[in-house]
């Protein structure tokens, strides 16, 4: 029975081919020896019975992969009588490659050309019989999916198995190379084997390391012949490929007429303008700043204070609730205090989060995020930072663990470091309600404006700090790399929901387990020992709170209350605006921080509070990341302590310089 | 060919299959086949930066905050540079 394999490149619609020759009467099965699916099946032609085989999909005949070893070990053992080689009509050029390959075994080849309606919508002309007379073998248009073409391919198949040549295509690789092939190869012939012996030669040529073996079991080459050989197929590989490239090119000038591609496509366009050297990092800050002046437009202006008010109602009737059940006064007191006016206000900004998330999602969505990296990547390089530390920063923005995850992509020990060691001064997502209860409070007029220099500010101080620990800590040499620019595509509304939807209910995922904690633990430290002032000086968390504060006096918010709002942010960021919550205000109505900040900080202590809470030690889940990925405690330490000292020194510059220039 | 684009690599900081392909008058598609040799043969490598852990998504706590930007990058060998001092 005679055997006929379909060969292509995955997606060429060689499946397609054998599903229409086969129908119900094939098998599927594995290639010994190896996990490769095998298909193959029967089918009768002209009442004789022909037996099929579908080769797993491959773009080359090399040893890269199991699936090219199985096809290529097929053809060459000579188990197939002719090979039809399914071409996707659409992307000749890069099929022809596997085609060039079949010719220079030498098989008897057929060239399906599949796809020739989708190539005709692409305005694609193919001289069929010019191709055939370039390649020396029989070429035929076929559609499988609509079976149009199968029976002249099946004719044409068939007749070329029983009375064709094999093909005596050869494609010149240069004078050198060519005379070493046929060095080569009449070394080879000396040996009788059933191989194609020009092809195995260049094979060595290519340093394929499979044909190494098969020539030391096989043929009568000794090992120094067979060492110089591999030594001249380090400089020939890239020049045979490239011959091969270059053969294809000449077939297809003469055969296949495209249209001429747009010479300017929309994302070259966009790309001009948001990658230009001096404009991309303005035009990037300014869509930065765009994003959060609307997010406080719709975040504050439209959506802001419902989420309040309705946290406060609930709060009030779960408190009536308790008294109507007669609870203890201290159950009360947590509730209302503790849970409703501490954690409740961190759920007064979801709204602002919401929104911020929701544009934030767009933006990631479009590609614009890689041009972004893009145009940090050349002030970095400027720096003399290493442009892919950027990347784990910009992951950074929505959490900094696997911001600090994401440098475990960077290949040299200085840049990860680096990489690692400045992530936590970008603004994570667990920040945003200490800056917006803030802002609401002292800046409700620039809200959008103060976030983004919060936000540039943190970009600004991992730069600074990045190239100190370049220049003084890790000085390795950075090693260059090419960025790829995606395609803009159009934000597709469904995944920038989904995408904002996780990110809230993270965040209110926390608030209901690690802040809720933290909160618990501090209320009981806010009202212990009985007999004091719940929530003052004299509370246990007061007297804590008091023993520390003389460290930010300097800086302005010198207080208990504030003291241990930073120290629980060590826990996790949103404890902050919690704790705040707790001890400022205590009770349930939405605005109460707000007024209470109002009484407690002035518009210049507000921004050195504000400045201390973006640079200070990173919460413990990064510190945790820190020491899981460093594997040291000395470098966990002395990122929390770094970060502190920075956030301490920049807080106090800002107040004492503002103090002095009167604000 | 995959000279000229290595070289076209070389000479950049982004690249886009596209770009390279005008650039050099020829497919979108043979470029990326073209920069798959070159992947394989060594010449150069590729990377995805993304956060890169030993969980799965489905298991891990940070999975809602983690942002899904991934940017692909590619580095020229020493192998490749060699190449392009001979050109």
């Amino acid at each position: 029975m005679a055997v006929i394999a379909l060969a292509g490149n995955p997606n060429s619609g060689k499946t397609t081919v054998f599903n229409a020759l086969t129908g119900s009467n094939q098998h599927i099965g594995n290639w010994p020896g190896v996990t490769v699916e095998k298909k193959e099946g029967k089918f009768k032609y002209n009442n004789k019975q022909y037996y099929v085989i579908d080769l797993p999909g491959t773009y080359s005949l090399g040893a890269y992969s199991e699936d090219e070893i199985v096809a290529r070990d097929f053809i060459l053992h000579g188990n197939s009588d002719v090979v039809i080689n399914v071409v996707d009509s659409t992307n000749i050029e890069r099929n022809l490659y596997l085609t060039t390959q079949l010719l220079e075994i030498g098989v008897k080849v057929v060239v399906a050309l599949n796809m020739m309606d989708e190539a005709k919508q692409r305005n694609i002309e193919i001289d069929i019989n010019a191709l055939s007379e370039k390649l020396g073998v029989p070429v035929v248009a076929t559609i499988a999916s609509k079976n149009k073409g199968l029976d002249d391919l099946i004719e044409k198949a068939i007749k070329y198995a029983e009375d064709g040549e094999s093909p005596k295509t050869k494609i010149s690789y240069g004078e050198e190379i060519d005379k070493e092939i046929e060095r080569i190869k009449s070394i080879l012939d000396s040996s009788n084997s059933k191989y194609p012996n020009r092809w195995i030669a260049i094979k060595l040529l290519e340093g394929d390391e499979e044909i190494y073996k098969l020539v030391e079991k096989e043929f009568n080459l000794d090992k120094d012949s067979l060492s110089s050989i591999k030594e001249k197929a380090a400089t020939y590989e890239l020049e045979i490929v490239d011959k091969r490239y270059e053969f294809i090119k000449n077939i297809i000038s003469t055969t296949v007429k495209k249209p001429s591609k747009e010479v300017e496509t929309l994302t070259d366009k966009i790309d001009k303008i948001v990658t230009h050297k001096f404009w991309g990092i303005p035009i990037f800050a300014a869509i930065m700043f765009v994003i959060f002046q609307l997010t406080f437009v719709i975040g504050q202006d439209l959506l802001g204070g419902y989420v309040g008010e309705f946290v406060g109602f609930i709060g009030e009737k779960v408190v009536d609730f308790l008294t109507l059940i007669n609870s203890p006064e201290w159950l009360k007191a947590f509730i209302s205090e503790g849970i409703f006016g501490g954690i409740g206000t961190v759920f007064e900004f979801i709204p602002l989060i919401v929104v911020l998330y929701f544009l934030l999602g767009i933006l990631e969505d479009s590609g614009y995020m890689a041009r972004a990296a893009y145009v940090m990547d050349g002030l970095m390089r400027a720096l003399g930072l290493h442009g892919k530390a950027f990347i784990p920063m910009i992951v950074g923005f929505g959490c900094n663990v696997p911001g600090i995850m994401a440098t475990r992509t960077l290949d040299n020990k200085k840049d990860r470091m680096i990489a690692l060691l400045i992530n936590p001064f970008m603004s994570c997502g667990a920040r945003l309600p200490i800056y917006l209860v803030f802002i609401s409070a002292f800046f409700p007029e620039h809200g959008g404006l103060v976030l983004f220099l919060l936000y540039a500010f943190g970009i600004i101080m991992a730069l600074i700090m990045g190239r100190l620990f370049s220049k003084y800590l890790f000085k390795e040499e950075s090693s260059h790399f090419i960025m790829e620019l995606p395609p803009y595509r159009l934000p597709i509304f469904k995944y920038v929901v989904r995408s904002m939807w996780d990110k809230v209910w993270d965040f209110l995922q926390r608030a209901g387990t690690i802040i809720f904690v933290v909160v618990s633990l501090l209320w009981i430290l806010s009202v212990l020992p009985f007999g004091v002032e719940p929530y003052s000086q004299e509370s246990i968390l007061g007297r804590i709170g008091t023993v520390l504060a003389p460290i930010f006096k300097p800086a302005g918010f010198g207080t208990w209350q504030a003291t241990v709002s930073l120290f629980a942010g060590i826990a996790a960021k949103e404890a902050v605006v919690a704790v705040l919550g707790m001890v400022y205000a205590g009770v349930t109505e939405g605005n109460e921080l707000i007024a209470a900040l109002q009484q407690v900080f002035t518009p210049l202590t507000a921004v050195s509070f504000l400045a201390m809470t973006l640079l200070y030690t990173p919460c413990a889940a990064t510190l945790g990341t820190i020491k899981r990925e460093t594997n040291s405690i000395k470098w966990t330490v002395f990122s929390a302590l770094y970060t502190f000292a920075i956030g301490w020194i920049v807080a106090v510059i800002i107040y004492q310089v503002g103090s002095l220039l009167g604000f | 060919m995959l000279k000229q684009i290595l070289k076209e690599i070389s000479k950049t900081r982004i690249y886009s299959p596209s770009s390279i392909a005008k650039n050099l008058n020829i497919d979108d598609e043979l470029v990326k086949d073209a920069i798959n040799q070159l992947l394989r043969m060594g010449y150069i490598t590729e990377e995805e930066i993304k956060p890169n852990c030993d969980s799965k998504c489905s298991g891990c706590a940070y999975h809602f905050s983690c942002n899904t930007i991934s940017i692909k990058t590619l580095t020229i060998t020493e192998k490749g540079r060699q190449i392009l001092n001979n050109i």
